[in-house]
């Protein structure tokens, strides 16, 4: 499953350092993951569903 | 010479590492009262048999570095406050206005707050907000409340003042903004409300270990945030609600009856205002007793914060400043 950010977005969570999303479809790492699902709490991002999701 | 207590800054930023002072005084502000540093150093007395009257010695069991004080809400110092309080910051915009949206995260993050006392100047490390809170009374200001804890004391430093000082600077205020509640769902309507204070709690903690008087860090607990509000009703309904689960309600409710809030404290809207918002508190409050001197009857309100079902957040601030997210990435 892929992610689409719906703005540019700068992201701190946690103590963590900001992470940068540009809009456009995000690839979910186990970096970023985190990050990705407080985006998508928050309205910012969408998830994309693929074949076979 | 005295030292003057009108010349006090309280100035934080976001650390980029735990253990190291920040580098920078990133934001500060002007106070309104309150105590810039609290060592809390707890000594005592010796309590020891010996041949005189008087006790032998003292010694000294630990020390808690707090900041506790009030002041205004400023835009561009709130939203890192908050950021603090509650944990996460996303930032969206490409110009002024910028809009910060904070809500919860687990580990919120460690800030160096720096302070002034005319010529005197001292820092903390590793603090943690462990209480912010937003109270107003009719259209004044916003009162601001910070509590900060950290662990190591670094006093007596070398002078400096924050890089943007925004205490010459409009704060936030009531009129022109947006207040809103219900008692019994998650969709808050237009109320007269007169004043209120929402508060956000970490219950911070201090780990304590043998070889330090200093704690080695500074550990959230319960995360709790309290909404009180007062309204001049034109009905109980929202009482009603709260007691029975709906506004015709005639017998209570077995069942916990959950309402939601709003607010919006504004200097120009959708450019500069601080937009508080929770879909989820069991309110409660006192149905209003009568007078012989009569007047307008004012309920108040209370409710903790609870968490929404799912991925919803319990808690959600929005600040609209001329900030880019660069200037909360810390130092």
């Amino acid at each position: 499953m892929k992610f689409k950010v719906l703005e540019d977005v700068s992201l701190s969570v946690g103590g963590d350092k900001d992470q940068t999303f540009k809009a456009g479809v995000v690839e979910p790492k186990e970096s970023n993951r985190a990050a990705l699902d407080k985006l998508v709490a928050l309205g910012l991002a969408e998830a994309v569903k693929e074949k076979g999701d | 010479m005295a030292l003057n207590k009108k010349v006090a800054v309280a100035a934080f930023d976001r650390q980029t590492t735990f253990g190291t002072l920040a580098a920078n005084r990133k934001f500060g502000f002007g106070l309104r009262g309150g105590t810039l540093i609290d060592v809390g150093m707890v000594q005592n007395y010796e309590e020891l048999t010996l041949a005189h009257r008087a006790p032998p010695s003292a010694y000294r069991e630990s020390f808690t570095h707090v900041l506790d004080f009030t002041t205004r809400a400023w835009p561009k110092t709130v939203a890192m406050l908050l950021e603090g309080a509650l944990g996460a910051r996303a930032t969206t915009g490409a110009s002024d206005p910028f809009l910060h949206t904070l809500t919860y995260a687990q580990n919120p993050n460690y800030y160096t707050f720096a302070t002034r006392l005319d010529t005197e100047y001292h820092k903390i490390r590793d603090c943690r907000i462990d209480q912010l809170s937003f109270t107003w009374e009719q259209a004044a200001p916003v009162e601001m409340g910070v509590r900060a804890m950290g662990t190591v004391g670094t006093l007596y430093t070398t002078a400096g003042d924050p890089t943007t000082d925004e205490s010459s600077d409009q704060s936030f205020y009531p009129a022109g903004g947006v207040f809103q509640i219900d008692t019994s769902s998650s969709t808050p309507v237009t109320a007269d409300i007169t004043g209120g204070t929402i508060t956000i709690n970490n219950h911070i903690e201090p780990v304590r270990v043998s070889r330090q008087l200093e704690p080695t860090d500074v550990w959230p607990g319960l995360f709790e945030i309290t909404v009180s509000l007062k309204l001049i009703p034109t009905n109980t309904n929202l009482w009603r609600a709260a007691v029975t689960g709906t506004s015709g309600g005639t017998a209570i409710a077995n069942a916990p009856v959950y309402g939601s809030f709003h607010t919006l404290f504004t200097i120009t809207a959708g450019t500069r205002d601080l937009d508080l918002t929770a879909p989820r508190i069991a309110f409660y409050g006192d149905y209003p007793d009568p007078d012989p001197a009569g007047g307008p009857v004012e309920i108040e309100l209370t409710g903790t914060v609870v968490k929404p079902s799912g991925a919803t957040e319990p808690f959600t601030a929005l600040v609209h400043n001329d900030q880019n997210s660069a200037s909360y990435t810390g130092s």
